[in-house]
């Protein structure tokens, strides 16, 4: 037993020491996605890439559009901003740019419209936070206001506005308009913001999820031994987020260390000289407070830890015996043959909703895939009970539970919002799901009222490739007004002016005597010589009776 | 409603669609110029005979807009533009008050859904000063200004046959302004501050193309070189005669500039990361643009810069009195779609 647990021990502290030497990260998203937020962790290995589309695929984009990085702060001294923009589709495969570190991305999407709530960013030094503007309200001030920050009107915030498709780079007033997607860099324009400028954005913004782990795709292992300590961690209460909560599905799991703004800093003895941060806050350093227990002096936790370990082994291969039978059922297999294990959650999801609009009358609404969703998982739990009889498993990992199949197919909507699913009651059939489903969507369009789509004019395909009539107008302008001022009238124009009295020639004057000769001011600098020489030919004579003097 | 003004130093425009079908699109144009008379009587009688719109500045009338060309031999001075050197005159308050009289009587009145006016900036949405206050004009209409490049909307009128991919090059009357897009996306611009104008000057200059006022001052006359220059017989690949060649010779220092411009913004890291070696269609427009021979001189520019590899076609626009301001339509049309109504109604 102790040869058992000595190696137990090794292998964790040497999965730990991996995820501790991977190089830190930290990418905001914001946009039209899901699940807009930062993204922050040590779970890329040295040397390991992250693109663009990981990591919007991870913050749940929908469809295709152009997706802005903006690297670096806002320009300073009227430099450039570096920021790139590129094209993002679900059907593209290539992983084209290459994200560093501290990158802001902002995805606009082109067709369609995306049922995402406004939200802007903010960023103060290295804070960044995604602010609703239904909360907020839509114009500057609303957010200096809630931030506590005096501002006048004369007051200037440098923003990046992306919603146009070309990012660029405004000084907005404090009455102006805030857009969905725009970036407010709060250090360029008033200071950074004080700690009780934070404290109270924090406040007002609770319950808004702030930090997020990142699930790098191609690399699954490190992100479940990273999550698995986690997990193990706060079941045993030596996370400082609330260990009462019951912890139903990694969703909510997910949320609730967001919402919490107590810090989550682990230490862990003998391994790194630092502490490695997992799910940092949005506070500042000083405003965390210090662990509850500290586990470097706790003398139970070896034993904790091993326990903790045994019983997450257990898990492992009652977990994985259940998902290898569940993938061998006949239903699924048609549809998750060809693809890994990450895609193959997806394409259980999309599978089941084809299934569901087959099943009703109509087509079901985009606002309801979140229910369509909700209900593949369902489902799909119905097919396995009846393929795999479970009974051995659900004794020791119940639906709740990671690594049951309720987490497995949940966990895919960590990227966007949570519905919670009942799991007391019993399996819906098609046609209850088909109800749901209307019901949830009409209350969709319900919530959506109070931001009704805009009705454009649906003649855009014409106006794009120009096959609309083109009626010329008069304009109606007054017939008689008075102006105040005088015209400056063409001045640039004029050649030369008329004398008033016709001075006395010059041609024997001296050089000193002579007055400079008007010369016409063109606009290009660098004009070709020859067009310089004509410019000067008039005064032709009296250059030629100067250069004999000499 | 959504409407478009383009302010250009040549002629103001403005585009809307007045029905929800929009399949008719209103268009206004007015030449963004003024005449200044002496406020005489028998000049009033005159332009009251004729109902021609008027503005008394003190001891002096000044005609503006499209009755600008047609009242100037009165006084035989030349017009002069509203937007004096491509920006709202700071020195000029009858020009800036003109200004707001033109947008009244161009703009249509707003309804009660999302009032949107996309909105080009002369001489380039980079002068703040500019944008600010053609911004408060039409705030003032009851519009939201929407402010919008010259050479980013014409890709979005006139690329549709390009996947809204490639090169334009706006030639105005003041500037010119050379863009890279990528599928509707501005990957980078750049501004050339010599346009149509400084053509017309220099050759004027060159040439002595002059007019002379009843009190004997000399003015450059512009209108007679762009009458000239607009014939179509004239032909920058093949000129023939002096003048001629003259045009050719500035309009080749002007290809010189836009070329060498394409360059710089073609080696820029981020272009190369995003197009690669991909070869790209280059879009015209501006009124400049309109003279015979201008594409293939401005590919003859674009070889001796030595970037002709990456050019796929240079064409012309067709209309490019339109472009702009239908592009600035899309644009607006595209950007109501995205925008919740709750945003702009309050």
């Amino acid at each position: 037993m102790e040869r058992l647990t000595s190696l137990l021990t090794l292998a964790f502290l040497l999965s730990i020491s991996s995820a501790a030497d991977g190089q830190g990260f930290r990418f905001t998203v914001a946009g039209d996605v899901r699940n807009a937020n930062t993204w922050e962790g040590n779970y890329i290995t040295p040397g390991q890439p992250v693109y663009l589309i990981d990591l919007l695929k991870t913050a749940g984009f929908q469809g295709e559009g152009n997706a802005f990085i903006l690297r670096g702060g806002p320009p300073q001294n009227n430099s450039l901003q570096a920021v790139l923009s590129e094209f993002v589709s679900h059907q593209m495969n290539t992983q084209r740019s290459q994200l560093s570190s501290g990158d802001i991305v902002i995805f606009h999407q082109m067709y369609g419209k995306a049922n995402i709530e406004g939200h802007i960013l903010v960023t103060a030094g290295k804070q960044r936070e995604v602010v609703p503007l239904d909360k907020i309200g839509s114009q500057l001030s609303h957010l200096l206001t809630a931030l506590g920050i005096a501002h006048s009107i004369h007051t200037r915030i440098p923003v990046t506005r992306t919603y146009h498709g070309t990012p660029k780079y405004y000084v907005v007033r404090p009455a102006d308009l805030l857009m969905h997607g725009d970036v407010v860099w709060l250090e360029d324009g008033i200071g950074l913001l004080d700690d009780a400028g934070w404290i109270r954005f924090n406040q007002l913004f609770d319950e808004q999820p702030s930090k997020t782990e990142f699930a790098h795709p191609s690399n699954p292992k490190i992100q479940t031994v990273s999550d698995e300590y986690t997990s193990d961690r706060q079941s045993h209460g030596i996370d400082s987020r609330d260990a009462n909560q019951p912890q139903t599905t990694a969703v909510t799991e997910t949320s609730q260390s967001s919402k919490s703004p107590a810090p989550a800093e682990l230490i862990i003895p003998a391994l790194t000289d630092g502490p490695i941060q997992i799910g940092v806050s949005s506070l500042p350093e000083k405003h965390r407070a210090k662990p509850p227990i500290d586990a470097a002096v706790s003398p139970a936790w070896d034993t904790v830890l091993i326990s903790g370990l045994l019983a997450s082994i257990t898990l492992i291969l009652t977990g994985w015996l259940k998902i290898y039978h569940q993938t061998t059922a006949p239903a699924a297999a048609a549809a998750l043959a060809s693809s890994d294990s990450n895609k193959l959650r997806t394409n259980t999801s999309r599978f089941e909703v084809t299934t569901l609009s087959d099943s009703g009358p109509g087509i079901l609404p985009p606002a309801s895939e979140d229910v369509a969703t909700k209900n593949s998982v369902t489902d799909l739990s119905a097919q396995s009970e009846t393929l795999f009889d479970s009974a051995i498993t659900d004794s020791v990992v119940t639906e709740q539970e990671w690594l049951s199949d309720r987490y497995l197919d949940t966990s895919v909507k960590n990227s966007g919002p949570t519905v919670p699913v009942d799991l007391s009651k019993p399996e819906p059939t098609a046609e209850a799901d088909f109800q749901s489903a209307l019901v949830v969507s009409q209350s969709h369009s319900a919530s959506d009222d109070t931001h009704p789509p805009l009705t454009t004019t649906d003649g855009l395909e014409d106006l794009l490739h120009n096959r609309i009539r083109v009626k010329p107008e008069q304009a109606n302008l007054p017939i008689r007004v008075t102006l105040y001022g005088r015209p400056a009238g063409p001045q640039r124009l004029r050649i030369d002016s008329a004398h008033t009295q016709i001075s006395s020639p010059k041609f024997m004057a001296s050089n000193q005597f002579c007055p400079d000769v008007p010369q016409n001011v063109t606009e290009l600098t660098d004009l070709p010589t020859q067009d310089v020489q004509d410019t000067v030919s008039l005064d032709r004579a009296l250059n030629s009776l100067n250069e004999q003097r000499r | 409603m959504i409407t478009a003004i383009d302010f250009g130093c040549y002629a103001i425009r403005s585009a809307f669609r007045e029905d929800i079908d929009g399949v008719l699109l209103k268009m206004f144009s007015e030449r963004s110029e003024y005449v200044v008379l002496s406020n005489v009587e028998h000049h009033q009688q005159l332009l009251d005979f004729h109902n021609i719109p008027r503005a008394e500045c003190g001891d002096t009338l000044a005609v503006y807009g499209n009755q600008a060309a047609g009242a100037r031999w009165l006084s035989r001075v030349p017009s002069a533009s509203i937007f004096n050197g491509g920006i709202v005159p700071p020195d000029d308050p009858p020009a800036r008050q003109m200004l707001d009289l033109i947008c009244t009587a161009i703009l249509p009145a707003p309804n009660h859904c999302m009032n949107l006016c996309a909105f080009t900036v002369p001489g380039s949405e980079r002068c703040t000063e500019s944008q600010e206050f053609l911004a408060r004009l039409i705030r003032t209409r009851g519009y939201e200004p929407l402010v919008l490049s010259a050479s980013d909307v014409i890709m979005l009128s006139e690329g549709s046959d390009v996947s809204f991919s490639g090169i334009t090059v706006v030639v105005g009357s003041e500037t010119s302004e050379v863009s890279v897009s990528r599928l509707g996306i501005t990957l980078a611009s750049t501004l050339i501050p010599v346009g149509a104008d400084w053509i017309d000057i220099e050759l004027a200059r060159q040439f002595q193309i002059q007019v002379f006022d009843e009190s004997g001052n000399a003015w450059l006359d512009l209108e007679a070189v762009r009458e000239w220059k607009h014939n179509p017989e004239r032909n920058l690949s093949n000129p023939v005669g002096e003048r001629e060649r003259a045009l050719s010779r500035l309009y080749r220092a002007v290809f010189d500039k836009i070329a060498e411009a394409t360059y710089h913004l073609l080696v820029q890291p981020n272009i190369k990361s995003t197009l690669g070696e991909e070869r790209l269609n280059v879009i015209c427009s501006g009124g400049a643009s309109r003279i015979n021979g201008f594409a293939s001189a401005l590919t003859e520019r674009f070889v001796d810069q030595d970037i002709a590899d990456r050019v796929q076609s240079v064409r012309t626009v067709d209309e490019p009195e339109l472009s702009v301001v239908r592009g600035l339509l899309i644009a607006g049309e595209l950007e109501a779609r995205c925008r919740p109504l709750s945003r702009t109604a309050g």
